[in-house]
């Protein structure tokens, strides 16, 4: 790698660019998936990809190759060229020097990698096995896998800069589906952490099936307006659909709704969201960013106000101020702007304690049309959900076949108090503690 | 004049051909398949595939009067897939080096330890016929030149009305080489050349943003883009973006709509096709799983899969196991008559495969998956479903949605919507979301218009990521659950 690095550079530099950069990535996967206590897919990978960006007359240009190979430098270079002559952009990437220091952290974990292939696909047999016989109405699993990964990434210029990072994890996931009758119903759950002690095969089968099976025959309710609580999950997937807001390079293309409201109240005060590079073991953890800049803890809304966007360094060159250390990249895009770690910091407040102080109201176990029910420019959303009903602080009855709808960032103004119970999503980087909210409009009978 | 364009196409086809036989052979040479398959075979295996994949894929953002991002490139990889009875292994590298692609395969076929049986490969290259003739290969026309119909929509839309307030208009175009080997003795290369433009629109009033998009794209090189109305196109995502921003919220509630053409498709795509894939019939978890001819949906409702249509979006020469591709019929008159099928689940299923088997690229093993989806001509006319229509919404946009396949449960979202009154289509209204489950919503069409037309997609799912084509005539059904505010 490093002399293919360096012919790249010789024989960029003869072409004609000036800076020039290479990341690159290189992962070993792993993934079995059960059904039936048979393997219906076992997947093994090991993956490598190069990205190149160098500035040609001024301008930067980008390419990359999946094929780590000489015959590969000229696709490179001429496909970089290419791109940089139609880059008319008046602000120009800038291909940086380094920073002063940088945080040392190390995001790979040994022991997970003594973890044989016969104990991964064990505990996928041991979860669906148990996913079955908890309830006789468990029909089948749709789902059930385990899957480990590690990679590294490298970012090295002509500039002198030659960072390194390494990391890996492991995860699992199950999808039980009930029918009673001709009604059927499905729930699932799953675990991502860096530590097999925490893998529980009856806890994660247990929370499926519950899921799946509290839902049967569950029917819509009243169409009206509801005190609600949006459990962990749902609040860190809706989170995580609308974090590009948080991008400055959002902000100053007009697309965000944050425009404008630097320093505002954005949020009631009970909220406060951090962006944090420093968790360990969590998948937005990394000590430089996509553009080799140090990255840095810091409260993006602060008890309601906003205190910064995400900025990489030409979206805070045009706001002149400086880089946040949320360049991303990958050796296949361009360098955008991207949270770390993205989470609402918790609170003291249990989730029974929660529930307590709504009273009366429901609980959004789960939305999904993440993807097309959420306009993540405006922040209008319209979902289709599943919960239940809380009566005088305990839980009622469960619903399904309904949509919520309002705008995000009213939402965010309505929030009374959050909780203790503070969890990443199935996306890895973006968490949420469960959010007690004055008022979610319903849209069911 | 027939003749001439007959021998013009004739020679195109000819020239395609040519490339498709000159570049397959480079690609990966028969002796270094034979080992792959023979390694990948070693520990006892049913059946051995390799999927070799060279892609040079390309794309500009133009954003802001200016170019926001290019990017372009080389995905290589090779796919090596491993069956024993009903159990699949898949393995994957980027190596090109022939012991790592061997090494690779010796990987996957460990998982699968067994009993060594004996197998003859005797792999015989055929030739894949080529219905998607490509006029203008998208790498020889410079980047300026693409540029310059960018320009053109982003300063359409830009030009429509005072509360545009953004446009981004992304250009892509992909060149995709593959070679797919068995051990049954297949061997087939093919290129996939497609080209799409996305174009949207954002228009802001109140404070409040919207936007409109377009995305059409085909199986086709750059002169698709020469022959797209670009213009026209711009403008209708300006209007959607600026109908919507002055548009109130739709009322939530259970009542009749009315979807249009085209893009409307995606109801049955969501709904419906994907709980006709194979993927989740084979295994029972569909609710129309064991159903083959028995009524599903209403007499007025056909609808066809149909991966041959020429240079359509969702069209392939072969599908990604090498298998022929068909026009399959799925719904004849409200009746099921096929599923969507591939090889493993077509074992699983004890059916042949219906030519379905596709996936992203090298990195996914194939599997069931749509082509072009459409719900066949009617015959009532546009004019008369609004005109019988007391009260309803016109969804004339869709935006996207999705469905679980285990309780066909879907949802999307429309991207511009109507209030019908009397019969008559009525004030804009934005925010609302169609749901319900594709079982009862095939049964509630009750009107299906005369006006196919279909529209483009990237439709994902477990093997990844895949162009699609979603159609329909504009149709009614009777009651949905639409969700607003």
């Amino acid at each position: 790698m490093k002399q293919l690095i360096s012919k790249l550079f010789e024989k960029g530099k003869a072409m004609g660019f000036s800076d020039m950069e290479v990341v690159f990535n290189e992962n070993d996967s792993f993934e079995v998936k059960i059904y039936d206590q048979q393997i219906d897919s076992y997947k093994v990978a090991d993956s490598k990809g190069m990205g190149f960006r160098g500035v040609y007359e001024g301008n930067m240009g980008y390419s990359y190759t999946e094929k780590i190979a000489e015959d590969s430098i000229d696709i490179l270079l001429r496909e970089a060229m290419q791109n940089a002559k139609i880059n008319d952009s008046k602000e120009q990437d800038i291909i940086y020097e380094g920073s002063k220091e940088y945080e040392e952290i190390d995001n790979y974990f040994p022991k997970l990698d003594e973890i044989s292939v016969e104990t991964k696909i064990e505990f996928a047999k041991e979860m669906e096995k148990i996913a079955k016989s908890l309830d006789s109405r468990i029909k089948s699993c749709p789902y059930c896998f385990f899957g480990s990964g590690s990679g590294n990434t490298g970012l090295v210029n002509t500039k002198g800069l030659d960072l390194k990072d390494r990391g890996n994890s492991i995860y699992c996931f199950i999808e039980a589906l009930a029918q009673q009758a001709d009604d059927m119903s499905d729930g699932f759950a799953f675990c991502i952490e860096n530590d097999f002690s925490q893998f529980d095969a009856h806890k994660i089968a247990k929370e499926a099936v519950e899921k799946a099976v509290s839902y049967l025959g569950a029917k819509p309710i009243k169409s009206g307006a509801y005190k609600a609580i949006l459990l962990n999950t749902v609040s860190s997937d809706i989170l995580s659909a609308i974090s590009s807001c948080f991008s400055a390079r959002a902000v100053q293309k007009g697309i965000s709704f944050l425009k404008g409201k630097l320093g505002t109240d954005v949020a009631s005060e009970s909220v406060t969201i951090v962006d944090d590079p420093f968790m360990p073991g969590q998948s937005g953890t990394s000590s430089f960013d996509g553009e080799g800049v140090a990255t840095r803890y810091k409260e993006v809304i602060s008890n309601g106000k906003l205190m910064t966007y995400l900025h990489n360094m030409k979206t805070a060159r045009i706001d002149k101020t400086e880089s946040t250390g949320n360049a991303s990249r990958s050796y296949k895009s361009n360098i955008g702007v991207s949270p770390t770690n993205l989470y609402f910091r918790k609170s003291e407040i249990s989730f029974e304690q929660l529930e307590q102080k709504m009273s009366d109201g429901i609980v959004i176990t789960e939305v999904s049309a993440l993807h097309s029910g959420f306009n993540a420019i405006s922040g209008d959303f319209s979902l289709p959900a599943k919960g239940y009903t809380v009566k005088e602080g305990k839980k009622d009855k469960y619903f399904r076949q309904i949509t919520v709808s309002g705008n995000y960032f009213e939402l965010l103004k309505n929030v009374i108090s959050v909780s203790d119970d503070l969890t990443f999503g199935t996306n890895g980087n973006i968490g949420s503690p469960s959010l007690l909210i004055s008022n979610i409009n319903v849209a069911g009978e | 004049m027939h003749n001439l364009i007959f021998n013009e196409i004739m020679l195109i086809f000819v020239y395609n051909l040519l490339i498709i036989l000159k570049e397959g052979t480079k690609m990966l040479d028969k002796n270094t398949i034979f080992d792959v398959l023979t390694a990948a075979m070693s520990k006892g295996a049913d059946f051995a595939e390799v999927f070799l994949d060279d892609t040079v894929a390309s794309n500009i953002n133009y954003v802001d009067k200016q170019v926001e991002s290019t990017q372009s490139g080389r995905d290589f990889g090779i796919g090596i897939r491993v069956i024993r009875g009903l159990n699949c292994v898949y393995a994957y590298t980027n190596s090109f080096i022939k012991e790592e692609m061997i090494n690779t395969a010796l990987k996957a076929a460990a998982a699968l330890e067994g009993v060594k049986k004996d197998v003859t490969i005797n792999l015989c290259k055929s030739d894949v016929f080529n219905r998607n003739p490509i006029k203008i290969m998208p790498d020889i026309v410079d980047k300026s030149e693409k540029l310059e119909y960018m320009k053109q929509a982003y300063s359409t839309i830009m030009g429509y009305d005072e509360c545009i307030k953004q446009a981004s208009i992304t250009y892509l175009d992909k060149i995709q080489n593959i070679l797919v080997a068995n051990t049954e003795g297949l061997f087939k290369t093919d290129k996939r050349v497609y080209t799409r433009m996305a174009i949207s629109a954002v228009a802001e009033y109140n404070n409040e943003m919207q936007t409109g998009f377009a995305g059409p794209g085909a199986h086709k090189g750059f002169e698709f883009v020469k022959e797209m109305d670009i213009v026209d196109i711009s403008r209708n995502a300006a209007e959607t973006a600026k109908k919507m921003a002055y548009a109130g919220y739709c009322k939530a509630g259970a009542y009749p709509v009315v979807i249009d053409n085209g893009f409307g498709g995606v109801i049955f795509h969501e709904a419906c096709g994907h709980s006709l894939e194979a993927t989740s019939v084979a295994k029972g978890n569909s609710v129309f799983s064991g159903k083959l001819g028995e009524k599903i949906a209403a007499d007025c409702v056909t609808a066809i899969d149909d991966a041959t249509l020429p240079n359509q979006w969702g069209t392939t020469n072969m599908d990604d196991e090498g298998g022929e591709t068909r026009k399959n019929i799925l719904i004849e008159n409200g009746i099921l008559k096929g599923y969507l099928i591939d090889k493993l689940n077509g074992k699983r299923m004890g059916m042949e495969s219906s030519g379905s088997g596709r996936r992203q690229n090298y990195r996914y093993a194939p599997t069931s998956r749509m082509s072009n989806t459409f719900i066949d001509n009617g015959s009532s006319k546009r004019e008369e479903i609004i005109q019988s229509t007391d009260f309803g919404l016109y969804a004339k946009q869709m935006g996207g949605g999705s469905v679980n396949p285990g309780t066909g449960e879907f949802n999307f979202s429309v991207q511009e919507g109507y209030m019908i009154r009397n019969g008559k289509i009525a004030e804009p209204v934005r925010g609302a979301t169609l749901i319900g489950k594709g079982s009862e919503i095939l049964k509630n069409i009750d009107m299906v218009a005369d006006n196919l037309s279909m529209a483009q997609g990237m439709c994902g799912s477990s093997s990844g990521s895949v162009p699609t084509n979603v159609g329909q005539p504009t149709l009614r059904v009777s009651k949905i659950t639409v969700g607003g505010r």
